[in-house]
């Protein structure tokens, strides 16, 4: 327990600066009821910050004392107003997984659909963390070791401006627990996007990018192999239609056309690219055809 | 003897065949052994080889035997096929049962199993070319060419068209490790495109879907799988052969991920490589992308809808030349999906969203659809997006200019997105665009003089070489332009114009082709029939320009004026002397008939089978002797015909104007040089053979024929032949030719016949195959086949029984004869029975005599349906069968078949043998070229085997043979498949006994009595099963009588209800023991009527 008046810096008022607009912690029952999964950042903390930091981290919390907060960066970033003049940076971070290991993570998310169906929904699937471990890997922070937090007000770590920053965190945990993921890396849209990949690969054994065509006739199959016995070796009827029916009308590029500028963001003239790939194309056709058809007898 | 197969597996085509001599070793030892035994025993799941398939290291010999290259190096592989089996092995291909002679029992109780063939690969790169070089090369309907074979054609060519019409997207898959491959594939999303993709799979034949592989018999999923590698391989030759690679060389694909994409589009590489572990953008990307092609609007409850309106009429009552100022109005609409839609206009929507009464949520939700759909139009068009400024858009108010963008370019593309237009009805209308009007005028008299003035060996006797003058001039429509005012019009560059009171397009090609046309062709002389030619659009292409219409003056108008309408042509009576009366549309085609002879033009008459030809040609002859001046005799017309219908021409004739005088040139005693001459010229008709015509040409040649007609014409074919070259050369003032074939699908055919008709009036062969057959043919043009049309449309005239105006003129039931000549052979069997028999029953009594005439009188019957009939039926030695033995021995694969295979599709081998079974499967041929179905009732189940093999094998056409052994079962089925419109089987073969009651047959529109029952009620009863409720066609029955022999004799004493008859209907032949010998003799020796084969 320890409330030192910090030392060394005797212009500093007793209480922090006030912060206009600041980001609060605005859950009723404090830190009863929290998610596991928020309930799992708060208990590292607690673990190891002091009771002091931990009691006017809170109250940091609550009156406001940051100025932002943000976990886009694959980590948490908060500005914390304390006493100083300039507020301080927080950094909280979990250690990302290798590319290898999302990957994995995914594939073994993509087996069962409940977990694509809890994320959709936004909810954390409860079985998570041991799709993590079957990858040797873990999700959640355990230990104090298994985060990273550091301040820049030089007081000891895990300090209280710490201390309010996790406190936000469980709240946003609450609210969007796929922020989670992006602590370890991968951000949860992201994450959801994959794992919607990863689920056509392991239904179709691919993943494409169109589906096949839907026909006309999809509705009426063609009969069973069995049924087709006694007209095993011949063309059906529907072949000489097939051939007497009249030829398009050509419209250049209609497909290009109809399907715009790309939306890959790329900065390569690709339309432009394909569009004289398909006017050779059409030479090369052209070409063959009549080669074919000089060779007529 | 082998037949090849393909299929395609592993994204590769697949050769393999079936051997006949293997098969043959199976058959002998015996069906139900199975004698391929599993390579491994103590494995259950073993698949056995298939038991004649042909050995891996023959395969590409055996292919480049039809015409099929296959690379020295080709891979050899095998795959697993579920085929039908009967019993314990597979059945046989129906091209390897008919090479085989095997009798055709298409009742036999067939299941899958899989075996396994060994194959050759034709890699993807490779399909397309061999197939489509195949195709050309007729390899196609060699007798050993699988029938799968027409599939993957049509496939391949279908690949290339969608590759021609640019109809194929980059795409990207991403599987299980996560690496990305790129892929070019067909686009076949769209309605159009799927509808043809579903009617291409609709055709395919299943053994096509019997490879045992991940696609597990879907059709559709080979298709697709087909479609796709074949267009994917065909682009990267093409951007190999390009160098398109060197586009992305210096570009970093980790930053760009367009570049990443071409990288495994652009060449050989597929693999999208320089993506981040599990990235998927770029799939998604991608997806998102071609999102929008798959967005046309399906499952929303409106579309919009777009309609152009010209700018008022009103404003044009000013100045020409200022339009160009006035505003086309394109309004915005929205059109429901259901039946029958309703529109909303754009005013309408945002007025009810905004409504004053409390905005409606229903209406919000319609004006946030429209503002969607004007959001998607806009980026096809972003002309669009400057209505999406306003709060409330109705519409876009657009230039001439602006509009013909919208009409000529941006209409396709948005129709095919799912958006309606609609435009004002003279866009695209043929009257709308610049063309050049054909003027002529002839001087002097009439050609018609010519007609009756007749000179032996006169060149050129048609009217279609006398000269004519001619001028042109440009014309909109058919509205003829001066050339002040065409030369202002193509001052203006406007694309489109107003011209009086109406909008044209106006196409720069147009305008300048136009102008060079008129400098090139100031006006002259030129024949009459380069001037049909002209004037029915045959200098299209050459000149750039279309022609769009004629004006005649003087005697040409005569010809010109009615040539494109029968009614326009002078009025015709039935001619006097005709026996009979004529139905309407006969007398219509006699009138079209006798105008074109006036003139010397050629005519083919091509009516369907049974709308009566004949009686048409004999009319005609009896009208121009009935017109001719008096004193002045028509010279005679040459009638060359297959031998099998002679006879029947020669009833006929007799029959409907027994005044002329018919000479039959036929038989060995047949006049020869000028006695020849002498007879012809004493004649009205000379009737001779194909054969004979260029046998006797130097005879007939000398010969003043007023015309030369040809009956079943499809006989003078390509390459000319010595008998079509002969028949050319024969002179005449008129030629006519009739056949029953749909001329118009064949093309080769009708070329052949027209050059007959009107020589030269086609172009060259060479020439014709280029402007018409190749491009209609093979790429489905369908403006040269409109063309095509309109070019022969005056001198081809064919109706069909489906034809309004035929159908109201047509009974219900058409019954006719059939007479046939014996062949030589018929003839030397059917006089040693017979006397054989008399030679018997002389010395015979009681039930012993009565016994050796009826068996003698089904041999006769035997013999008239076919020699082999009678001959396997007696197990006498079949001297043809041992000829061909003979010749089978001496060539090197003497396992190979018993019978004499037909070399080519057209080989009549078997049915030759008879003349009822030639002239059936001349007539059938009619039948199925003209999607027609046909029953064939016989007494005799071994006749019916050997009609259904030689329908096989001469048509290449499958039949259902029904007989008393047929279970129940199988009846049903056949029935089934008989009346399904899909069915591809378009005869039936039925024994009158087992089908001459209960089904209901109303598939059928031609009946054919292959042999007699004399008893007309038992006949009618057969005629029934296609004569009864539900039949909505007139149907045709055919009685096939031999001539000359018994089958004559009791027909003639049926018809002529002679006392006898009443005894032969209720008692079949059995009177006929009652005979002395003397009388047996008279009645049953062949008359000599009968004409001799030569």
């Amino acid at each position: 327990m320890s409330l030192n008046p910090p030392a060394g810096h005797p212009k500093k008022p007793d209480a922090p600066r006030r912060v206009r607009h600041g980001i609060k912690f605005r859950r009723k029952n404090g830190l009863a009821d929290l998610p596991w999964t928020a309930q799992a950042f708060v208990e590292v903390i607690q673990e190891k910050a002091s009771l002091g930091a931990q009691v006017l981290g809170m109250e940091y919390a609550l009156s406001g004392q940051l100025a932002s907060f943000s976990v886009d960066e694959g980590l948490v970033e908060a500005q914390v107003q304390g006493r100083a003049f300039k507020p301080y940076t927080v950094r909280i971070s979990l250690q990302h997984l290798t590319p290898e290991k999302w990957s994995e993570v995914v594939q073994l998310m993509a087996k069962e659909a409940m977990f694509a169906a809890k994320l959709l929904v936004g909810e954390m699937p409860v079985d998570i963390e041991e799709v993590f471990q079957e990858c040797a890997v873990q999700l959640l922070p355990h230990t104090w070791k298994d985060a990273k937090a550091e301040c820049d007000c030089g007081e000891k770590i895990p300090c209280k401006h710490i201390v309010a920053v996790t406190y936000l965190l469980a709240e946003r945990i609450e609210v969007d627990p796929l922020v989670i993921f992006a602590l370890r890396g991968l951000p949860g849209t992201k994450l959801l996007e994959r794992l919607q990949e990863a689920r056509n690969v392991h239904s179709a054994g691919v993943s494409q990018s169109h589906q096949s065509a839907q026909l006309p006739s999809q509705k009426a199959k063609l009969p069973p192999l069995e049924s087709c016995l006694n007209e095993f070796w011949r063309p059906g009827k529907k072949l000489s239609d097939f051939q007497a029916l009249p030829a398009q009308e050509h419209i250049p590029h209609a497909v290009l056309r109809r399907l715009g500028a790309s939306p890959l963001g790329g900065k390569f003239p690709l339309v432009g690219l394909l569009a004289s790939v398909q006017d050779s194309l059409r030479a090369k056709v052209i070409e063959l055809r009549q080669r074919i058809d000089e060779g007529a007898p | 003897m082998f037949v090849l197969h393909a299929n395609w597996h592993g994204d590769q085509l697949h050769i393999w065949g079936e051997s006949s001599s293997l098969f043959q070793k199976l058959s002998q030892a015996g069906a139900h052994e199975k004698i391929v035994a599993a390579t491994d025993d103590s494995k259950s799941e073993v698949i056995a080889n298939h038991p004649f398939a042909c050995a891996q290291a023959e395969l590409r010999e055996l292919a480049a035997r039809v015409g099929f290259a296959v690379a020295e190096n080709a891979t050899s592989s095998s795959m697993q096929l579920l085929l039908p089996f009967d019993h314990k092995n597979p059945a046989p291909s129906d091209r390897l049962a008919v090479a085989m002679d095997t009798d055709v029992d298409n009742g036999a109780d067939l299941h899958l199993d899989t075996v396994q063939v060994p194959t050759l690969i034709i890699p993807v790169n490779e399909v397309q070319e061999k197939l489509l070089a195949f195709e050309i090369a007729g390899g196609l309907n060699h007798e050993h060419t699988g029938h799968e074979f027409q599939f993957w054609c049509a496939a391949a060519r279908f690949g290339l068209e969608l590759m021609e019409d640019q109809r194929v997207v980059p795409t990207v898959q991403q599987d299980r490790s996560g690496v990305v491959k790129a892929h070019w594939r067909p686009w076949l999303h769209d309605a159009a495109i799927a509808e043809r993709a579903a009617t291409l799979l609709a055709g395919m034949p299943p053994i096509c879907r019997a490879v045992t592989d991940a696609h597990d018999g879907e059709g559709w999923l080979v298709l697709e799988s087909f479609l796709n590698a074949c267009v994917d391989s065909f682009l990267r030759q093409v951007m190999l052969a390009e160098n398109y690679v060197e586009a992305i060389e210096d570009r970093d694909p980790t930053v760009d991920p367009h570049v990443a994409w071409l990288g495994g589009l652009l060449g050989n590489n597929i693999e999208v490589k320089n993506l981040a572990v599990g990235d998927v953008s770029l799939v998604r990307g991608v997806r998102q992308w071609l999102a929008i092609l798959e967005d046309i609007g399906e499952g929303r409850p409106m579309h919009l809808l777009l309609q152009l309106d010209e700018p008022s009429s009103a404003l044009f009552t000013k100045q020409e030349g200022e339009e160009d100022k006035h505003a086309w109005r394109l309004s915005f609409q929205l059109i429901t999906t259901e039946e029958p839609p309703t529109i909303l206009e754009a005013e309408t929507i945002w007025a009810q969203a905004s409504g004053r009464g409390g905005a409606n949520q229903a209406a919000e939700k319609t004006a946030e659809l429209l503002l969607g759909e004007l959001a998607r139009v806009s980026r096809l068009w972003p002309k669009f997006e400057d209505a999406l400024e306003e709060t409330s858009p109705t519409g876009l108010d657009l230039t001439t200019a602006e509009a013909y963008v919208f009409l000529r370019d941006i209409k396709p593309l948005l129709e095919e997105s799912g958006v309606q237009c609609t435009v004002p009805d003279w866009w695209g209308a043929s009257s709308t665009r610049i063309g050049a009007k054909l003027f002529i005028e002839g001087d002097g008299p009439s050609p018609e003089m010519l007609t009756n003035s007749m000179v032996a060996g006169r060149k050129g006797g048609f009217g279609l070489h006398s000269v004519v003058n001619y001028s042109w001039q440009i014309a909109l429509g058919d509205q003829p332009l001066t050339m002040e005012a065409f030369e202002a019009l193509a001052r203006k560059g406007s694309p489109l114009v107003r011209i009086n009171n109406r909008w044209v397009e106006m196409r720069k090609e147009d305008l300048e082709a136009g102008l060079k046309f008129l400098k090139q062709h100031p006006g002259g002389q030129m024949s009459l029939l380069e001037a049909l030619r002209l004037a029915h659009g045959a200098g299209d292409d050459a000149n750039g320009i279309p022609v769009v219409g004629m004006d005649a003056k003087g005697w040409v108008a005569e010809v010109f004026g009615p040539i494109d309408a029968i009614d326009r042509m002078p009025q015709l009576e039935q001619p006097k002397l005709f026996q009979g009366s004529l139905r309407p549309y006969q007398l219509s085609g006699l009138r079209w008939l006798a105008f074109l002879g006036r003139y010397g033009l050629g005519a083919c008459l091509a009516d369907d089978m049974g709308l009566g030809k004949t009686i048409q040609l004999i009319a005609l002859l009896q009208i121009e002797r009935q017109d001719s001046p008096e004193g002045e005799r028509v010279g005679p017309t040459l009638l060359v015909a297959p031998m099998s219908v002679l006879g029947n021409w020669n009833r006929e004739l007799t029959r409907f104007a027994p005044e002329l005088t018919v000479h039959i040139h036929h038989g060995l005693d047949r006049p020869q040089g000028e006695k020849l001459k002498e007879v012809a010229e004493k004649s009205d008709v000379v009737i001779t053979t194909y054969a004979l015509v260029a046998r006797d040409q130097e005879d007939l040649e000398k010969i003043a024929w007023r015309r030369v007609a040809l009956d079943e014409a499809q006989h003078i074919k390509n390459p000319p032949t010595k008998q079509t070259a002969a028949i050319r050369a024969i002179q005449s003032d008129h030629r006519i030719a009739l056949t029953g074939t749909p001329v118009e699908n064949r093309l080769t055919e009708l070329w052949s016949i027209m050059e007959f008709c009107t020589p030269g009036y086609l172009g060259t062969l060479a020439d014709f195959k280029r402007r018409f057959a190749v491009p209609i043919e093979r790429h489905r043009d369908r403006n040269r086949a409109e063309k095509l049309r309109n070019l022969v449309r005056p001198f081809v005239l064919r109706r069909l029984k489906t034809d309004l105006n035929v159908i109201s003129d047509l009974p219900p039931l058409i019954e006719s004869r059939e007479h046939v000549p014996l062949t030589n052979e018929q003839i030397t069997l059917y006089d040693q029975v017979v006397e054989e028999m008399l030679s018997k029953v002389d010395r015979a009594e009681g039930l012993r005599r009565r016994g050796l005439v009826l068996s003698a009188l089904v041999k006769l019957k035997q013999i008239c349906n076919h020699p082999l009939h009678f001959l396997r039926q007696t197990q006498l030695p079949d001297i043809a069968t041992e000829d061909a033995l003979k010749n089978i021995g001496e060539s090197d694969d003497s396992l190979d078949t018993a019978l004499a295979i037909p070399e080519s599709r057209g080989d009549r081998s078997l049915s030759s043998r008879s003349g009822k079974s030639t002239r059936l499967i001349e007539m059938l041929e009619e039948v199925v070229a003209a999607g027609d179905r046909a029953l064939i009732f016989t007494q005799y189940r071994q006749m019916g085997h050997l009609l259904v093999t030689m329908i096989r094998r001469e048509l290449d056409t499958e039949s259902l043979f029904l007989h008393g052994g047929t279970p129940q079962a199988k009846r049903d089925q056949f029935v089934d498949r008989f009346q399904d419109p899909q069915g591809t089987a378009p005869i039936f073969v039925l024994s009158l006994k087992a089908g001459g009651v209960g089904l209901n047959l109303t598939a059928a529109n031609h009946v054919f009595h292959y042999d007699r029952w004399w008893n007309p009620a038992v006949e009618n009863q057969a005629t029934d099963r296609a004569f009864r409720i539900g039949q909505l066609r007139t149907v045709n029955v055919h009685k096939m009588i031999s001539d000359g022999t018994l089958e004559e004799r009791i027909d003639q004493m049926i018809q002529q209800k002679m006392e006898l008859a009443t005894q032969i209907i209720s008692s079949g032949e059995a009177w006929l023991t009652e005979l002395s010998t003397g009388q047996l003799r008279e009645i049953l020796s062949l008359r000599t009527t009968a004409l001799e084969d030569v």
